[in-house]
This record gives C-alpha cells, structure tokens and sequence, in this order.
C-alpha cells in the first residue's frame, strides 16, 4: 500500500485536464497547417507550375499588372512561391502520413508476432531489427532510393520499409509485458485465437508508446522528405516539395534570400509543432496511463 | 507505559488539495513499546507514517498538529535539522525491502553509510558496526553478505538489512510501514520475532503500520485503528480484541478467516467500500458502512471518548458493539 | 487418492523451464517448478493448494489449464487430456476448466467494456450472439450480485472487490466443471475478502462447480476447503483432509506453515509454542537432494538428504513425504 496510491485515491477529480498554453498553440499551428495544405487548390492565388520567366526572382509583396500579389515572391521561374509552398505542405504531411502508417502497420504486426510467437519467429525478426537499426537512417533511404528510384509513392514505400524496425522494437517490448497479464491469459482461455488476441487486447493497450513513436517518426518523415527531395532523390520537378524548392533556393540564397527561407521557415515551424506536441504526449501518457 | 513518551503525534492533520487524508491522529510510543496503526487501504495510515519523517510527497501538507521527538516537535524543524534526526532518532523501514535498496551498491555501503551519516568515524569503524548489525538482525556469515549487491539477497534478508540500516545508530523509534507484507508467512514470523526480540534489547519504540490484524495480534501492544483518515479506536492490544468499541474494528476482527473460526460459515461482510475524501461530510466517515449506525452518527462526527482503561473509541454507540460481535462471530 | 468420476485428475506432472540465454536463445540453467505431482477434485468439492513463494502452486494451476507447458506427466480435465494438447483439443478441453487470477486491476482488460470481457468465452465459441448473448451476460452479472446494466462500463469504474466478481462472472460463462483459483483474495482488502469467499462459496452450493483454490495464506484455505495439499519446492509433502490437517499436521513443513498464523488472540499467540524455521527459503533453480525440506528440517538426519520421501498414508488418511513423521 504505497503513499501514492492513496493520492491518487483520493484526489482524481481536482487533477483536471489542463491543457499548458504552448500545447494549446502548437495544436492550433498543427491544424492550420493542415487545413492550408487541405484547403490549396482552392487557396492557392497562382498555378504552383504555371512559369512567368518575366517575373521570375521578384519579392514577397510584387503586384502583377492584374493587381494580384505574389505574398511570398516568385521562384527562378517566376512561379508564385506561396502556391507551391502550400501545395508542398501537401505533399509534406501526405508523404509523412503515409511512410508513418506503412511502417506502423508493418513494424507493429511484426512486433506484435515476435512477441507472441517467441522461438525463432522472434529471433528472425528482432535480429533483422538489429541489422537495420545499425545502419544509417538517411544512408539506407538513400541506398534504397537508388535501388528503387524516385516518385511519391516509391518515397512513401522507401521510407515506409526503412523505418519499421523503430516501431517494431518498441510493439515487442509492450507485447512482451502485456502477454504476461492476466486478461490476456484470461482470453486464451476462453478460446481467442492469436489474432483476435492480438487486435483486441494487446493492440489497444500498446497504442500509448506506439502513438508516441509515430509522432516523432511524423517530424522525421518530413525532415527525412525534405532532405531527399532536396538531394534530387525524393519528389522530381516540377512537383513543389520544400525540399526540392530549398534545393533550387540555395543558388539564389543572396539574390532571393525568399525561395529557401519561406518553406524553411514552414518547415521549421511544423517540424517544432509535430514534437513540442509528441513530447507533451509522452509526458501525459507515461505516468498516467500505468496500468502496472 | 514508561514516564515520557519517546514520541508524541498530537493532532496531525495532512490536506491534499484541501482534502483532509489524515485528520486529527493523535498516538504516543513509550520506549520499548510497538504501537500498531491499523487500516485498510487509503485509511492514512501510510501518510502518517510519512508525516512522521517529513518524507511527505509534494502535494500533501501537514496544517496541523505536532509531532514531538525528545521534546523536539518535528513539524516546526527546517529540512537540514530533519535530515540529521532522520536515521539517527527516528527510522523507517518500508515494505519492499528489495526495491528500498540501492541496487548498485554492495549492502556493506549502505549499512555503514547509514552509520557514516550520523557519527565521524573512519570507514573501517563503520564498516566494523555494519557487520555487529548484520549479526544482530541474525544474517548468517556477515563477512560475506557485506559485500553481496541486494539482488543477490532474499525478499527476507533484504528486509533484515534494512532493519539493521534502521537501527544501527540507536533510534529512539522505528516506523515500519506494512514490513511483512510481501514476504512468505514463515519468513514474516522469523521478522516479526526479530523486531520483537530488538525492541525488547533496545528500548527502540516502534509505530508498525498493517492491515492485518494478526500481525497486530503476534507484535503489537496497543493499537489505532485508522479508518478515512481518523484514529476510530485506540487501545491495549488485549482490550482491542476482546472488547472491541468501534463498529469497524469489530466488523474487521470478525471478518477475518483465522483458524478457529467455523470453516465454510458465512464471513462477517462489510458493505460498501473507503469513502473519497471529497465525499466526507460533517458526521461519522463509517456512518454510511455502519451497521448500528443513527442520525446523530450521520451528522455529528463523535469524538473519541473513554470507554475502559487507556481505551478510548470514536463512536456514539460504543456500547452496543459488543452486541455486535455476538451476532456477526 | 482415486474418486468416483473425478472432475480433475493429475498424475505425476513436472514442470521444468529452461532459462533463457545467449544471442539466439540457448543455454541457461533449469528450474524445477514441479517436480512429480498428483492431484484428483471430485465433483462439487474444494481442494486447496498451499504453500509460499517457489513452492510451485502457481505454475501447476496454470499448467492445469494449459497456460504453462507440461514437461512430463498427465492432465486430465473430465477425462481430456491436457499435457500435449493443442489448438482444437486444448480449447475443447478449456470449456471445462477455467481461472480465476489473484489481481483484478490486472484480470480486464481496460480497454474493453466489461460485458465484452465477460461475453467473450461465448462469443468465441458461437455458443450465443446478440440478445441472448446480452442476456446471458445479465444473468451472469446477477449471479455475482452487481446488475446487468453494469455491463456498459468499463473496469476503471469498478472497485477491486468488484472486478474480482466481474472475473469469476467471466469463468463461469462456459459453466465449467473445475475453477481454477489462483490466490483470488490476496489482494483484496480483509473486509473485501469476506465478501468474496462468501461469494464462492455460495457459487459452489448452487451451482456445484468444483474448485482448485490456491493461497498462501493458510486461514483463507481453511475456511474453503474440503481436502488440502501442501507444496514445498515443487512436491506435494502433505495432503489430507481439511479437519485432519488442521488437527493433526504431520510434516514438520506443515507444522511451521500452522505456527507462522498468527492467532487473533493476543494472549493466545503469546502462549502459542512457536516453531521458527532456520535458514531461507531455497531456489526452484537449486532445489536440495533428498528430502527438499532438510536444510531446514529440525528432524533432518542423513536419510534425509540422500533419499527422497514419497506420499505415504497414515492411520487417518492423510499423506505425508517424511521419513521422520
């Protein structure tokens, strides 16, 4: 009978859910990023391909003879650099989305199997797990990309089957404790099968850590996005990826300091939201949701 | 028992968010004397003893009440004045021994730094005082347990060593927060035998804290029973047992299966379960479990009144739970 | 020790785990959890396990139940063999025998509603489905004395006492022959465990489900029992009726374990003669030769560490492994 389980006892309701302030912000950000990106073919002032050679390299605030403006600038082909900026938020949070829930689905069935299974199902593999683990991230998607070569959906299969084993390490080790429970053994008993076993009482209960890993891997697959469009591996022109828009802006980074720093600063801003927010995840989840 | 108390609890009380889990308890430990607070889960009893060595975690504050040590009323002590009674005066030993020990250091550290904290001595004298202790907590081969890490002790000599660490430099009392409770019923006896055998040595006071009533029954010589927060009833360990004056300590005494009791028979039951601390209201916090309870119960919380010879219980109706017993055993 | 149509029979099961060790899981040291056991439960009755912590009650109850694979020996359950049963033989055989566990903030699963949690051994096996399954729930609910629309909620509303009932409600949904109960009070509060024995107890008068109850806490096993069986270090050293034990122990292991209870009376656990083992408890890992118990025997002499004892009966029945008692 610790002291703590007294408190805890006691004061439940006091404990309201307080939301801290910065959270609230980063929340907000996060889901306005969103919505933009949802929202661009209709948003969007210019056509994110539609080249204007006359107006290339101009400022953030140059009128158009039609009295349009180009808020952001223009890129070295004089495309409005505030449409491609939002569409490439789509392609941001759509490649990151999708990577995150391959190598969720992936990752988290095979983890989960390991740790059911034991034997030589788990060693096959956790020990793959090992090997991958060991090599470097961004060399294996790069070396991967070279095998299979760019485009959206071959980025979202790269990065989807190298980042698996993080999911796949921490599935095994929620699975491992929660086989030992008694509800588990309790719905053995009762004539479950794996599979039901498995979805119905184990995943439920190891979507805490779980959600916390895909957070981060959410900022990652962005930043990891963005680095490979920007080396010319990930998204092709004239697609607009922040990446492959900051590729392009390096060259003119003294002539028109806009074209790397607008969907630098995107970047920025939603890679911070995306972990400001899993950290506060983490912290709320942790202790509280200790069911040992 | 003997002239001044070691140490006197006069109405400690510790709020939690303005929610009062220790209300009123007041108890005082004679040199050489085991005072048993028992309870159930979230009855306080744990806090109490916390509040005894001002280990309180943050969000609980003691508003009230004195707790005197040696005419030392720890409650008024700034923290570097506690941390120097704390270990020397006044000990506690908890009810996980494996997890209360430093798993990276070898058993002869921490016993001799418990001695080395308190006392300016070389490292080899209180290397000597850890290994009388070991003895003296009946540890075979010292010598070699000295330099043993904890993982490579039993629930049981864990356990021993921490009440060697508790008593090594002479505390006037030792609180013992459920020290028997995770251990096997053979090994709790050889523990309860122990304490019992150092207290006697000693003159150490002791404040055991349980839930169970036969551990009372085997070390205790006067008892609290602690329930929501408040002592019901305080009295000689033989007076509790055979004349219970609180409706709870009669219901707990009969609710326990022992072996004289008629196998298979109904146990006595008691409805209901510990109410919330937001849910005290002014009267009695059994009334609404109380078998024999009345309106004044409901709305009067009753104070505890004499009712026999250094026996004094928290009940309107004190009387009539003697009637109690008969019906319920 | 054979009964008429007996509802459990084992015969001479041992249960040996290898530690794990290594890169890819080989080597380790072997621990002796249950080392040749035999148990039979007649119908209707109570047969209580006891023992302390490695004594290996808890690995051969989950060893009954299939849970915990037998290394050697038999497990019959109304005559179907569990030792080497798999997928459909093992979960035929299941719809006989059934747990009951010692935690219950552990026994649900917090994500489920607890009508789900108890409706499941029926769903599973299509036994029922929709309203009848609903109902059947509701009957099982009432059964255990809380109400049928309790089955909406979750097991966070639930105090212990009540989610233990929520969890014998679950074990009875296939209305098996034999309940395993693994320490089902122990972590119950005393006033709560009244509650709960009453429950069982009450459950076997009217429903005449037979019960294997586990413990270490000697008091709850009297008070359930009708035959009782004392473990040390993975052997049956004791096994007699309930009023036989109590009265007259024979093994000296058994003694102790009777003296270690304190009595409720103050003046009379004073006067109690206590007997206070020496030494601690040995490893499952390390189990001693000959007789388990001679490193801390007051009797034990040279016979007892060369040879082991077996169950042999005595004038009143009982069984007792001693070659001093």
């Amino acid at each position: 009978m610790s002291a703590n389980t007294a408190i805890s006892r006691r004061v439940r309701r006091p404990r309201a859910r307080r939301v801290p302030l910065a959270i609230a912000v980063v929340a907000l950000i996060l889901v306005a990023i969103f919505v933009l990106a949802a929202a661009a073919p209709w948003i969007a002032p210019f056509d994110p391909t539609r080249q204007t050679l006359v107006m290339r390299l101009k400022p953030p605030g140059t009128m158009t003879a039609a009295g349009q403006i180009y808020l952001f600038g223009t890129d070295d082909l004089g495309r409005d650099l505030l449409s491609r900026v939002l569409f490439g938020a789509q392609i941001s949070l759509a490649v990151a989305t999708l990577s995150v829930l391959v190598s969720t689905l992936v990752g988290v069935t095979l983890g989960m199997i390991a740790a059911w299974s034991r034997g030589s199902v788990e060693v096959i593999v956790m020990r793959s797990v090992d090997i991958m683990l060991s090599i470097p991230a961004v060399l294996l998607a790069v070396l991967t990309v070279a095998v299979l070569g760019p485009g959206f959906f071959k980025l979202i299969l790269v990065l989807g089957l190298t980042r698996w084993p993080r999911y796949t390490r921490v599935a095994f080790g929620q699975t491992l404790q929660i086989a030992t429970l008694p509800y588990v053994k309790a719905a053995e008993l009762a004539g479950a099968g794996t599979a039901r076993i498995l979805f119905r009482h184990v995943l439920p209960n190891i979507a805490g850590p779980l959600l916390v890993v895909a957070t981060a891997e959410f900022g990652l697959m962005i930043l990891f996005e963005a680095g490979l469009s920007f080396l010319g591996l990930g998204i092709q022109p004239p697609a607009p990826s922040w990446g492959s828009i900051m590729s392009v802006g390096r060259q003119y980074v003294e002539r028109a300091w806009w074209i790397v720093t607008f969907p630098g600063g995107c970047l920025f801003l939603l890679v911070l939201s995306v972990n400001v927010l899993g950290d506060w995840l983490r912290d709320r989840l942790d202790p509280q949701a200790r069911v040992r | 028992m003997s002239p001044a108390p070691a140490l006197t609890v006069e109405d400690l009380t510790v709020e939690i968010d303005g929610a009062s889990v220790v209300d009123g308890v007041s108890f005082a430990v004679g040199a050489g004397e085991v005072v048993a607070l028992v309870g159930e889960s979230g009855c306080g009893k744990s806090m109490t003893a916390l509040a005894l060595l001002g280990l309180l975690p943050d969000a609980a504050q003691i508003v009230r009440g004195r707790i005197v040590l040696d005419g030392v009323d720890l409650v008024a002590l700034p923290e570097r004045a506690m941390q120097r009674v704390r270990g020397s005066q006044l000990s506690i030993i908890f009810q996980e021994a494996t997890a209360s020990l430093d798993p990276l250091t070898t058993v002869g550290s921490q016993v001799s730094e418990a001695y080395a904290l308190h006392h300016s001595v070389s490292r080899s004298t209180a290397w000597g005082k850890a290994k009388e202790m070991l003895t003296a907590v009946g540890i075979p081969d010292p010598e070699l347990r000295l330099n043993q890490y904890p993982f490579e002790l039993s629930g049981g000599m864990c356990q021993r060593v921490m009440i060697a660490m508790a008593l090594i430099c002479g505390p006037r009392v030792l609180v013992a927060d459920e020290p028997t409770t995770a251990l096997d019923v053979t090994i709790q006896a050889q523990i309860l035998e122990l304490m019992k055998r150092l207290v006697a040595d000693r003159g150490t006071g002791i404040v055991l804290i349980t839930h169970d009533m036969g551990v009372v029954a085997d070390a205790a010589d006067r008892v609290a029973v602690m329930y929501a927060g408040r002592i019901a009833e305080i009295a000689p360990v033989d007076e509790l047992f055979a004349r219970p004056r609180h409706a709870y300590t009669a219901l707990l005494l009969a609710a326990m299966p022992s072996l004289d009791h008629e196998p298979k028979q109904a146990l006595a039951m008691i409805e209901g379960k510990v109410p919330a601390a937001v849910d005290f209201g002014e009267g009695c916090r059994f009334a609404a479990r109380c078998p024999i309870a009345s309106d004044r119960c409901r709305n009067q919380q009753p104070p505890l009144l004499e009712s026999g010879p250094g026996h004094r219980a928290a009940c309107w109706h004190a009387d009539r739970v003697a009637g109690l017993i008969g019906s319920i055993a | 020790m054979t009964k008429p149509d007996p509802v459990l029979e084992v015969r001479d099961v041992t249960v040996h785990f290898k530690m794990r060790g290594g890169w890819l899981g080989e080597g380790g040291q072997t621990i002796k959890a249950v080392d040749g056991v035999d148990l039979a439960i007649g119908s209707g009755e109570t047969l209580g396990l006891v023992g302390e912590s490695g004594c290996g009650k808890s690995t051969i109850s989950n060893a009954i139940v299939g849970l915990v694979p037998t290394t050697r020996g038999s497990i019959r359950v109304r005559g179907q063999e569990i030792v080497g049963a798999s997928g459909k033989a093992l979960r035929a055989a299941r719809r006989h025998v059934q747990m009951v566990f010692q935690n219950p903030a552990l026994s649900l699963n917090p994500r489920a509603t607890i009508g789900a949690a108890i409706a499941e051994p029926l769903a599973v096996r299509g036994i029922a489905s929709g309203p009848a399954l609903r109902e059947q729930v509701g009957t099982l609910l009432t059964q255990v004395g809380l109400r049928a629309e309790d089955a909406r909620r979750y097991p966070h509303q639930f105090s212990g006492g009540q989610r233990q009932r929520i969890v014998i409600a679950r074990a009875l949904a296939l209305k098996p022959a034999l309940v395993v109960c693994d320490e089902p009070v122990s972590a119950l509060d005393v006033s709560v465990r009244a509650q709960i024995l009453n429950l069982l107890i009450d459950l076997q008068r009217r429903l005449g489900v037979s019960y294997l109850f586990v413990s270490h806490d000697l008091s709850v096993i009297r008070h359930i029992s009708d035959q009782v069986a004392v473990m040390y270090l993975g052997r049956i050293i004791e096994h007699a009726s309930r009023s036989v034990l109590f009265a007259a122990p024979k093994h000296p292991y058994t003694k102790a374990l009777m003296s270690a209870v304190p009595e409720a009376n103050p003046a009379a656990q004073r006067a109690k003669r206590r007997m206070v083992l020496s030494g601690e408890l040995p490893s499952p890992a390390n189990v001693p030769a000959g007789c388990a118990f001679h490193t801390r025997c007051p009797l034990a002499s040279e016979i007892c560490r060369r040879e082991r004892p077996t169950l042999t009966p005595r004038q009143d029945g009982a069984l007792v492994a001693c070659h001093h008692a």
